[in-house]
């Protein structure tokens, strides 16, 4: 006989409550297994969807700049390259599709959809399936078919696609008219792919989602968005599995070194007059870095380089001319650092001859300017009604010979449709540039004849940087003298670096997958969810094997009178219950694999809106086991010695007895408990009335009602002890419940714990559903979660005209640009950067996000409601002046608060790495956040901070609508139909604010669920307290049927026992949860829905009574005269 | 009754052996005022004496007993067994004493259900440690003494009440303690049945020299010990 063969017997004699405790133990291990495996399953399949999105994709090059496709086989022949890897040039853009087969007026439509197509695709893009695609064919994915009624395999399909212009949309000279931004492909559609792979859910972007993919010819798809011959990707498949992705990427930049021209870039070096030569970009535009890198070579080679930067003149006039001052119109202006002699200052102008005689000026005489200028909306502008006229006069400096710069034709770019035009009548300037060509002369012919478009004036260049610069660039070209041009094309090749013009290989199937374990960790979440369930049944654990003790005091006893110290003892029954709680955990284990299968059913099914994919799977790994495992048993050891521990505290002689503590407990004890559970109450109704002044946040409000619930506890605590009665307690009507109250005091422990259980689920219950929302309550109103925009609208293909003037809304081809219907409507225009969604909707981690530009007014503006802020807004500002701060080199951003919260996961004042469109490292720094908005996918930036990180993004990609009340419907439907090319999608901004909140509130419902599951154990727990009870009291219960209590009777004396137990738990749950959530009530869009939360509560009471009732009844409170014998 | 009075009880000359009780009070706190069940207690008992205490139901015989077996602590007073105080020891030191000198027969017999007879002598020493081959084969003897030779491997449930009484009274003896405390043994057995189990009572504890005290309301288990005394009121009589 040893302890151990003690320890097995007790666990084998005590099998029955052991067998519960094992139960109790089992679902606890298998909650909290499970909600680590959901975690591992939603984590495992977003890794495979990550490798099944990329398919046999692992790097690639992805930029906003297009290159020649050379550009893929010239890496492959580099040495070691093409042996390690298949390389393949791709276009992807992204764009709209129409069902063109459709019948009916309204062809079936849609937005989003990611236009790509691959040059030569090798054997491993071709075991993907679907490639090569032919001439006019096109493969789309189920998504996209389905989205837009197509079947099967056949018809015609539309894809509105964005033409790639080689000028900067926000030039003044750029092409923004709807022909000009827009092209139509149609193909014939050969395939539907829905299987899951690399054709159908292929996004760069990551992602859980779907997309909407079309696959196209390459030579279909470059001819289309005019860019022939020309790529924007680089699809890498390495054939090396061994090599580690930083380090392969790394290689392949470095090789992308070597064989990169400069006309990759966009760029060529052109012979021009004055015995120079020229750097021309294909965009109209030199970007910063190349001038940077233009300014290192030059000086390497020790040439001198001259800026150039051009603009079309609408008109010079000679104020200085007595009378009426002649004027020439359309000519070429220049602003150059240097002319031979010298450079001009800011206020002077320097001119051609042909230019002095038509003005009949001479140095000395002032010159006046005026030209076009680009406004923020995209409208334009004479100069002379934006500028003050002192900046558009300039001082003749010198009249130039027509030699030389001043008849030189390739000092400017070639403009489509001027410069390369054969006469000044047959300009075809950009619609929206209007060209009087009445202004124009025979002299003005007879100079384009002879000149081209040679300048005809110069300023300074900085003077022209300030008239006409912009963002995207303000040098059109560069001279050297010719004699250094190879070597200066040379030198700048060397200093340009592929990643500072976006040429950058990435590891994307590292980082993807990466981002696939680095996203929403749903491991936390369910631990959470589950959090009360795990609670729940860590509480029955603990109060099973505490009646199993309690039940046991007189051996427990009797072990201590004969020697057992009380260590030894606790040792005993501690053994004894972590063998019960060790069995029970691998019980557990096998049922968190059904309870993950369960959840992750459910995330497919029933809570896909939380994770908007269906290709979850149950993954199972022995290291969560292993955790969830430990941690049960951790949880379980705490219970149980909670449980075991008075063993060791009882006396003997009590134990002997059969019980624990001293009869009433300590003296003084109960008063004690009353006033503390009164000091806590207060404390917690203190702090919710901070939160409904506003002083402290609603959800610290929430901490308040549970403060109060504490307390409530604790004073029942109090009172639930036995004590003794002054007078009859039973006399009159509901004596009988009056005694089932009384003895509901005398197990204090079991009664608190059984009320808290069931309080803190109702607790739960409430206060999950009052954070529940249902969009906005007043969409009009600036202050609320809409910013009082009833509108939002997003294009795939950036809007370039202004949808706030007639002339803007009829460059986007709108029919009745000035209809009385666009009265009263106020668009706020929005430049996007396209990254990746960082709403909840994205379970991935973002590295790239969507940033939104935020115009000035809008700033000014402010509203929405404000999150926090890293400092208070001076007066006069609003906490969205912080978009315009001063943080040093970090940019300042604004997030959404849940986003920051749940996404982000940094602080205020935290920042967020990223790379800007020109390949420079940024930190944006979140400066303040707005309360649950419908920003809640982007981050928010300056306007002006935005176009100095990402100056060639044209165009808005996004406006927030204002429109009066009852408008919104036909704005919504005029913007759609007549924007649709545009692959615009408009929507409520309370359909968009319900989208976001549907997945907060199905991760609630989630909660709810599992809370709903750990009541209902609540209430089993408390029909185990009620069996307990009734087989303690037999004896006393068979004395009651002596002496004449009916069976009814009795049972209604212990019901009304375990009823006094569960509507004070419910009642105080319930409270205690309505005063901690009256400030979010009131101060946001929450509603509680109070029928069905009391449907609740109340099938809650009933369920537990009627357990109860069957509790009783199986538990024998019919008594016979044995037990009376016992008594 | 052959009394050993209050008066007559005094402090042994050689404090340090048997069992001396000296003025020792007793109290509970009640919500109103202290519930005083002892008062003053004080005798003493040499090694192999027999004593038997008699007295109406709440005169506090249990308590004194409980007492004596270090269950309960005195509010005032002192014991000594064998010179030593056991409430001055830690409570590991403590559960050791009671372990290794004090031997309990309760009314109720207080056998594990999940043991059987045999271990549930062996219970007494797993106590103090493990059991080895020699406490075994003195379990098997004490079963034999009290006649339940033929009935080791029997669980409690599958004995009468007074073989119950017999496999807890082998119990108490296992551990050869100096002290052997018994509150109503036989109080839940027929008379036959309880007279023999009070002469193995005695007749085992003569034998071992241990100091027998027994609390009983049956006027014919006192009548077998040499010496009674009577309580009332938390008094000796």
């Amino acid at each position: 006989m040893t302890r151990f063969t003690l320890l097995l017997r007790n666990l084998r004699y005590f099998r029955g409550v052991n067998a519960a405790v094992v139960l109790g133990m089992a679902v606890a291990t298998a909650v909290l297994t499970g909600a680590l495996m959901v975690g591992d399953s939603v984590r495992g399949s977003l890794a495979e969807l990550a490798i099944q999105r990329l398919g046999p994709v692992d790097y690639a090059l992805i930029s906003t700049r297009f290159f020649d496709q050379s550009l893929a086989q010239r890496l492959a022949d580099q040495p070691g390259v093409g042996q390690a890897n298949q390389i393949l040039p791709a276009t992807i853009i992204h764009g709209g599709a129409v069902n063109d087969s459709a019948g009916g007026a309204e062809k079936p439509r849609t937005a989003d959809v990611q236009i790509a197509a691959v040059g030569a695709p090798g054997p491993s893009f071709i075991e993907a399936g679907g490639f090569p695609i032919g001439r006019g064919k096109s493969v789309l994915n189920g998504e996209l078919a389905a989205s837009i009624d197509l079947t099967r395999p056949e018809g015609t399909v539309l894809l509105p696609v964005p033409t790639q212009s080689d000028a900067p949309r926000e030039a003044a000279l750029a092409r923004r008219a709807r022909n000009d931004v827009l092209n139509d492909l149609r193909t014939d559609v050969v395939r539907i792919e829905s299987q899951p792979g690399f054709v159908s859910l292929f996004n760069p972007n990551g992602g859980q989602r779907v997309p909407r993919n079309a696959w196209v010819n390459l030579q279909d798809l470059q001819e289309a968005i005019d860019q022939p011959g020309r790529v924007n990707a680089l699809l890498v498949h390495a054939t090396d599995r061994q090599a580690k992705p930083d380090a392969a990427a790394a290689a392949l930049n470095e090789q992308l070194r070597n064989v990169i021209r400069l006309d990759d870039y966009g760029l060529s070096v052109r012979p021009a007059g004055n015995g120079e030569a020229t750097v021309l970009a294909r965009d109209t535009y030199l970007a910063p870095p190349v001038v940077e890198a233009a300014r290192r070579a030059a000086d390497a080679v020790h040439a001198p380089l001259r800026q150039v930067s051009v603009n079309l003149i609408n008109a010079v006039s000679n104020v200085s001319s007595a009378g009426e001052p002649k004027v020439i119109h359309y000519a070429v202006g220049a602003g150059i650092t240097s002319l031979d002699d010298g450079p001009l200052k800011d206020d002077e102008i320097a001119i051609n001859q042909w230019a002095a005689d038509q003005l009949g000026a001479k140095a000395g005489d002032s010159l006046r300017i005026d030209f076009y200028l680009r406004q923020p909306g995209g409208d334009l502008t004479d100069a002379s009604k934006a500028l003050p006229p002192e900046r558009l006069t300039f001082k003749i400096k010198a009249v130039l010979p027509m030699t030389g710069l001043g008849a030189d034709p390739m000092l400017p770019p070639n403009y489509k449709g001027l410069t390369d035009a054969t006469s000044v009548a047959d300009w075809d300037p950009p619609e929206g540039l209007k060209i009087d060509k009445t202004l124009v002369t025979k002299a003005d012919e007879d100079y384009w004849k002879q000149y081209r478009a040679a300048p005809k004036l110069f300023v300074s260049f900085e003077a022209a940087r300030k008239l006409w610069g912009g963002v995207y660039g303000d040098v059109t070209g560069l001279r050297v003298p010719a004699a250094d041009a190879d070597r200066f094309a040379q030198k700048l090749l060397a200093e340009l670096k592929p990643e500072s013009m976006g040429l950058v290989f990435r590891p994307l199937k590292a980082e993807q997958l990466a981002a696939a374990s680095g996203g929403t960790d749903f491991s936390m979440f369910f631990v959470m969810f589950s959090f009360f369930l795990i609670v729940a049944a860590a509480l029955l654990v603990a109060m099973l094997f505490r009646l199993n003790i309690e039940q046991r005091a007189r051996q427990f006893g009797l072990l201590s009178a004969i020697g057992f110290a009380p260590g030894s003892l606790r040792r005993l029954a501690l053994g004894e219950g972590m063998a019960l709680a060790l069995l029970g955990g691998l019980i557990g284990l096998a049922g968190a694999i059904g309870y993950t299968w369960l959840i992750v059913l459910g995330l497919r099914t029933w809570w896909i809106g939380a994770i908007g994919t269906t290709a979850m799977h149950l993954y199972v790994r022995p290291e969560s086991l292993a955790y969830g495992l430990i941690g049960s048993l951790f949880v379980a050891f705490c219970a149980i010695l909670w449980a075991v521990w008075r063993i060791g505290r009882a006396q003997a002689a009590r134990l002997m007895a059969g019980a624990w503590g001293a009869p009433g407990g300590k003296r003084g004890e109960g008063r004690i408990l009353r006033w503390a559970g009164v000091l806590i109450a207060m404390i917690g109704i203190a702090t919710v009335v901070m939160a409904m002044a506003r002083k402290i946040s609603t959800e610290e409000g929430f901490g308040g009602g549970a403060l109060l619930l504490c307390g409530c506890l604790c004073w029942l605590a109090g009172i639930l002890r036995p004590r003794r009665h002054a007078g009859v307690g039973f006399v009159g009507t509901g004596a009988l419940a009056r005694l089932g109250m009384r003895n509901a005091a005398r197990h204090t422990a079991r009664g608190v714990l059984a009320v808290g259980l069931v309080s803190f689920a109702a607790f739960t219950l409430i206060t999950v559903a009052a954070m529940k929302q249902e969009g906005t309550q007043d969409p009009g109103n600036p202050k609320s979660e809409t910013g009082g925009y009833r509108l939002l609208l997003t294009a795939n293909i950036p809007l370039t005209g202004n949808l706030n003037t007639p002339a803007g809304r009829q460059l986007l081809g709108m029919k009745s640009p000035d209809d009385a219907l666009w009265q009263g409507v106020r668009f706020t225009p929005l430049r996007v950067w396209a990254g990746q969604d960082i709403s909840c909707l994205n379970l991935t981690k973002p590295s790239s996000p969507t940033i939104l530009g935020i115009p000035p007014e809008m700033i000014r503006r402010g509203g929405f409601i404000e999150g926090s802020a890293l400092a208070a807004a001076p007066k006069g500002q609003t906490y969205w002046d912080a978009l315009d701060s001063n943080q040093g080199d970090e940019i300042p951003v604004m997030a959404d608060a849940d986003t920051q919260e749940y996404v982000l996961q940094i602080p205020l004042g935290g920042t967020i790495p990223i790379t800007d469109q020109l390949g420079r490292p940024q930190k944006l720094k979140l400066v303040a956040t707005v309360a649950h908005s419908i920003f809640q996918g982007q981050l928010l930036m300056s306007d002006a901070n935005f176009r100095k990180l990402f100056p060639a993004v044209s165009g808005f990609g996004m406006a927030l609508v204002d429109t009066p009340p009852g408008k919104e419907a036909a704005v919504a439907r005029r913007l759609s139909s007549e924007l649709d090319d545009f692959s615009v999608s408009v929507d409520t901004t309370s359909a968009r604010l319900r989208a976001y909140q549907n997945v907060q509130n199905t991760y609630l419902s989630t909660f709810q669920t599992l809370g709903a599951l750990g009541l209902m154990l609540g209430t089993l727990g408390l029909a185990v307290v009620l069996v307990r009870t009734v087989i303690e009291r037999k004896a006393e219960l068979a004395l009651l049927a002596s002496l004449g209590f009916t069976s009814a009777a009795r049972v209604r004396l212990v019901l009304a026992e375990n009823a006094f137990l569960l509507v004070v738990g419910l009642a105080a749950g319930a409270a205690c949860a309505v005063v901690g959530i009256l400030p979010a009530v009131m101060t946001s869009s929450r509603t509680i829905n109070a029928s069905g939360l009391a449907m609740t509560l109340l099938a809650v009471l009933v369920v537990g009574l009627g357990a109860s009732a069957i509790a009783v009844r199986l538990s024998g409170v019919h008594v016979t005269p044995a037990d009376l014998r016992h008594e | 009754m052959t009394a050993l009075s209050p008066q007559s009880s005094v402090l042994s000359p050689d404090a340090s052996s048997g069992l001396v009780i000296n003025n020792v009070t007793k109290e509970y706190p009640t919500p109103a005022e202290p519930l005083v069940v002892l008062r003053g207690v004080s005798f003493s008992l040499a090694p192999g004496d027999r004593l038997a205490i008699v007295g109406p139901s709440g005169s506090g015989k249990s308590t004194l007993l409980n007492i004596l077996g270090t269950l309960d602590a005195p509010t005032a007073g002192t014991v000594t067994l064998n010179g030593v105080d056991p409430f001055s020891l830690s409570a590991k030191e403590l559960a050791k004493f009671r372990g290794s000198r004090v031997g309990f027969v309760f009314q109720d017999h207080h056998l594990l259900p999940q043991c059987n007879a045999l271990e549930n002598v062996l219970i007494a020493r797993l106590a103090s440690g493990g059991v080895n081959k020699l406490d075994a084969d003195r379990a098997a003897e004490l079963l034999q003494q009290v006649g339940l030779r033929d009935r080791a491997t029997h669980l409690p449930a599958e004995l009468s009440g007074g073989e119950r009484q017999r496999v807890a009274i082998a119990r108490a003896l296992m551990n050869s303690p100096q002290l052997v405390l018994c509150d109503e043994p036989t109080g839940n057995l027929d008379t036959h049945t309880g007279r023999i189990i009070g002469e193995l009572l005695t007749r085992l504890a003569a034998q071992s020299q241990a100091i027998l005290v027994a609390v009983t309301h049956s006027a014919a288990l006192a009548e077998m010990f040499p010496r009674k005394m009577g309580m009332v009121d938390g008094k000796l009589t």
